[in-house]
Order: structure tokens, then sequence, then C-alpha cells
């Protein structure tokens, strides 16, 4: 099967993603990197972010808690010092921008912005920030604003990591594609809360943090098909991926990509194998391309 | 790939140092012949995804294509690894975190305590076959958990000492009381720690400031390999170290413990 795609004036060799968060910036396990569709880095901001205390992670059974607080160095040493490092990769190099407000978000990608880069993945939706409580991304109007202003600064493609909490992550999809996003992501994580009774507080040291895992692909399977319907850009899913079978569940229920996040951290070269058994599979069922596949089901919600 | 290797290796051999400690031997493939000091491994728990994520052991010795880490049952994914036996498989990855480099020193001091004893042996053992004037104190709650004491009776130091806090074997007390009394007679520039983390309080408390103090620190930790920067290690600066990348063993110095 061939699971090359191009999309957005971008090349996909396969559709899977390396999702924010859980793959550094890219300068490590470059070899498993080259195989997949793309790296997606850290958020980068303005400044540099120290992070949160720990601890920073929390597992429960089929996935984990983090609350790492953003954790990065800023846009101009990413810029000066990481990517450089990455002028090697041999696959789309996404690199996730965040900020507390749309001129932090448009500085970002003004300082970074860079040949190398394939396409900005806009992390509207990163629950761990404490400043302002809410994120950016749960304002319609906000989201429009800031797909609008970045797509007057650079030609890359963008993609709008939505939020899908706190908001109609419906009307917020149709935000991001009124501002010319060329993509959105669904979903991010969704904010949750771990208590330690020994100590009576709350166990993660930036108070609450992101969950994932295996439930959240049932959740974003459900929005994708929702918002399948009336958005017509593409969508990317991400939320619990663990096997080739998730993947092409994603692929069916209409997303044309894939990102694998959690996993990642259960094993970085688990993804090769996921990678390999989705060739497998289209081999065994006669299917030519990936292309056949993607929004195959027809689901009426 | 970055000198990582992910392996299903067999255990080799089962220790049971207590009901509560155990240790295995694991048969590997690349990853014993890449181990070096200061490093660990990071296992697989449970046959599925029930536990989401690895567990990191030091690595307390290695033997050609073998290495040996040990553990004390404290949660649920020690208990389903105190199940596993002779021949049975695990899931590792490794070898992980920053080597430890062989100092300048000649003088040493190594202070272990309870499970902090198992990377010490691996770093003595090396420190011993580089010509270095070891000094060693070793402490735990009990004779029988005083783990790898013959090992280390068989390495060539220049002071090996042991504690326990009942006074089952040897001085009874604690490691810090060692440290106290050793101090008294000699001075050194650079101390290796292992232990809880209230002893590593302690040794830092009792140690001059320009002494440079390297302990083994513990943290929950997520991908163990520098990509997720989950196992966050506050520095007097302000800002974090990621225990997996720049550690198990950090310069205490620098750090706020």
């Amino acid at each position: 099967m061939n699971l090359a795609q191009r999309i957005k004036d971008i090349t996909f060799p396969n559709p899977i993603l390396l999702a924010s968060g859980t793959y550094g910036f890219g300068q490590k396990f470059k070899e498993i990197i080259n195989l997949t569709g793309g790296v997606i880095t850290k958020t980068i901001t303005f400044n540099p972010i120290v992070g949160n205390p720990p601890p920073r992670i929390y597992e429960f059974e089929g996935g984990i808690i983090n609350s790492i607080g953003l954790e990065n160095p800023g846009a101009i040493y990413f810029k000066n010092k990481i990517l450089p490092t990455l002028k090697n990769l041999d696959t789309n190099l996404i690199v996730s921008v965040g900020g507390t407000s749309l001129e932090e978000i448009v500085n970002v990608i003004k300082i970074v912005e860079e040949e190398i880069i394939s396409a900005y993945e806009l992390n509207l939706s990163c629950p761990n920030i404490k400043e302002g409580g809410i994120s950016l991304g749960q304002d319609p109007k906000l989201v429009e604003n800031i797909c609008q202003e970045v797509k007057k600064i650079t030609k890359k493609s963008i993609i709008a990591k939505i939020p899908t909490f706190f908001c109609n992550p419906l009307v917020i999809a149709q935000s991001a594609e009124r501002g010319g996003a060329d993509f959105i992501t669904i979903t991010n994580t969704i904010p949750g809360l771990v208590i330690d009774i020994e100590r009576q507080k709350p166990f993660l040291g930036g108070i609450s943090g992101g969950i994932s895992g295996s439930f959240l692909k049932y959740y974003a399977l459900y929005l994708i098909a929702k918002i399948r319907n009336i958005v017509k850009i593409p969508i990317i899913g991400c939320g619990g991926v663990r096997s080739y079978q998730d993947v092409l569940e994603y692929l069916f229920c209409g997303a044309v990509l894939v990102e694998i996040g959690s996993l990642n951290l259960s094993n970085p070269f688990m993804v090769i194998k996921i990678i390999e058994d989705i060739k497998k599979w289209g081999k065994e069922k006669e299917i030519k391309s990936i292309k056949e596949i993607i929004r195959k089901i027809k689901i009426e919600l | 790939m970055n000198g990582i290797f992910w392996e299903k290796v067999k255990i080799k051999k089962r220790i049971d140092f207590s009901d509560k400690i155990i240790g295995f031997w694991l048969t590997t493939e690349k990853i014993a012949k890449n181990s070096k000091i200061g490093q660990f491994v990071h296992i697989k728990i449970g046959d599925n995804y029930g536990f989401f994520l690895r567990r990191p052991f030091s690595i307390a010795d290695r033997e050609g294509d073998k290495i040996f880490f040990i553990f004390r049952v404290v949660g649920q994914g020690t208990f389903w690894l105190s199940k596993l036996k002779k021949d049975d498989e695990l899931d590792i990855l490794g070898p992980l975190g920053k080597p430890i480099e062989i100092p300048e020193e000649k003088d040493i001091l190594i202070l272990g305590g309870g499970l902090g004893i198992a990377p010490l042996y691996f770093l003595t053992k090396i420190f011993s076959n580089n010509k270095k004037e070891l000094y060693v104190i070793l402490g735990a709650k009990k004779k029988e958990e005083l783990i790898l004491k013959e090992r280390f009776e068989k390495l060539n130091l220049k002071k090996l000492i042991f504690y326990t806090e009942d006074g089952s074997y040897g001085e009874k007390g604690k490691v810090s009381d060692g440290l106290t009394n050793i101090l008294k007679e000699k001075e050194f520039k650079i101390v290796y720690s292992a232990g809880p983390i209230e002893m590593l309080r302690k040794i830092k408390f009792l140690l001059k400031e320009e002494i440079k103090i390297y302990g083994f620190l513990e943290e929950r930790m997520g991908c163990g390999v520098g990509l997720c920067a989950a196992c966050a290690i506050p520095k007097k600066d302000g800002t974090y170290l990621h225990l997996c990348e720049e550690g198990p063993c950090l310069m205490l110095n620098e750090i706020l413990l």
C-alpha cells in the first residue's frame, strides 16, 4: 500500500506524525523520525519557560497525566541553536508554536521562520499554562484572528491544534477554517487533576495536567466524525494511538494524518512497527493507496 | 540509534536478597556491552499497556553480555516484576542516562544507603580497576538488606565500613554517622552517594561546600530518553535538569535537594 500523500504542498511519506511534546525538538532518534511523516517539536514560546516543578507525570491504567508546563528554551535559542541541527532531517519538520497572546504567536513564527520548516502547528489548546487560566483557543474570534494574522506572515501551512474542552470544538474548528488554517488537529490532551491522599495535596507540581492515553481516541474519533461534516480543511487525528488498528480507525473516520503522542513515552521505537504494520495490513487487504481508506466509512452523527 | 537499544531480554538469574528486595541478571544483546557506570535501563511493566510507563533501574553490575539490577517491591510495577522468574522475558530500553566519567581525584569517598548500594557497586568496581583509593561506607536497616556485601568485600578497597540501623551487622547506626567519623581522620575532595533522599540531604549538610558531591537521584520519569522533559530536578538557579539525560547521578552541589 502506498502510504504517501501530498496535501497542501506538503508531501507526507506516510500518515504518521510524532505529536508535540513527545519527541523533543527533533534532534534525537533522527533515524526513527526520518521514517515517519514528520515530527512536531515541543511547543516553542517567545521567552524561555523553565517548566513546572516535579512531579510532572502521573500514570494511570492506559494513560498518563502530564504537567510539563511548556518547558522550552524560547524562540531565539530554538532558531539559533536547535534549528541548525535539524537541517539533515529527511521528513517534515513541523514547529509547534505557543503563546499567551496573538502577538506572541506571531512573534515566535517571525523569529523561527526557516526554509526547512514544513508547517507550524499552533498550540491553541495546551491546558498547562497557568497564566490567564483558559487558553487562547477557547475564544472563537481569537482563533480566527490568530490564524488570519499567522497566514499574513508565513507562506507555510498552519495547523490549528484546537482545544476540545470548555468550549464548543465544532465552533472553534469553523473559526480556524475561516481564519485560513490549512489543517486542524483533534485533539490535544484534556485537563485533569490528581490528588495525593497521603500528602493531602494535588499530586502534580504544576497542580493540574493534561490527560492522554487510550480513552482519548474515542473522544477524538467522535469529534472528527462531527467536524468532518462542517469544515473542508483536512483533519489530523491525535489521541490514544497504540497500534496500527488505532491509526486505521482515525483514517477511516476521516483524518488524513494521525499523530502519535503518549506511546512515544512508553517506547520511542514503536512508531516504526506501527508504520510497518499499516503497510502489511494494506498488502493483505490489497489496498493500493492510503487515500482509498480515508473517510471511507459513512457516519451519521 | 543514539546508542540506545530496545531489546527483549531473558532473566538469566534471580537473586532474592530479602522478601522485598530482588535482583535480576539479564542476558542482553547490545545493552550490556554498551553500558557504562551511572547508567540505567528502562523496563516495561506488564504484558500490555495497563502500566503505561516503564520503570527505571540503575545498572548495579555488568559482566560480558549480562547486566544486573536490583529493586525493592514498593508499588504495583515492582510487584509485577517480583513475580518473574528465571527465563522469563523483559522488554527493556538502554543503556540510558549520562555515564559517569572516572574522576581525576585519587581518594574517593563512596556512601551508599539501602537500595542506593546497587548503582554504587558498578561504580566502585570500575573505579577500583582504575587504581583509585576508595573509602566505602554502606548502610541499611538490617543485615539482610545490606545488599552486595560479599561482592564489595572482594573489591580492592582502602576502607569498607558497614552500618546497620539495628546493629545486626557492622557498626550500629547510619551511613551519615560513618561519614561524620571518617571526616575526623581524612579529608576528601570528591564523594559519590546513593540512597534515600534524607540521607543525601544529610550528606550534603555534613560536607563542606567546596567538596564535589555526586548523588544518584530519583524522580517520576516519562520516556527515559530525553524526549518528554517529565523528570525535572530543580537547580539552585531556578531552572531544571532532566534526570534521564543529565543524571541519574548528578552533582548535588548544583541542585535543590
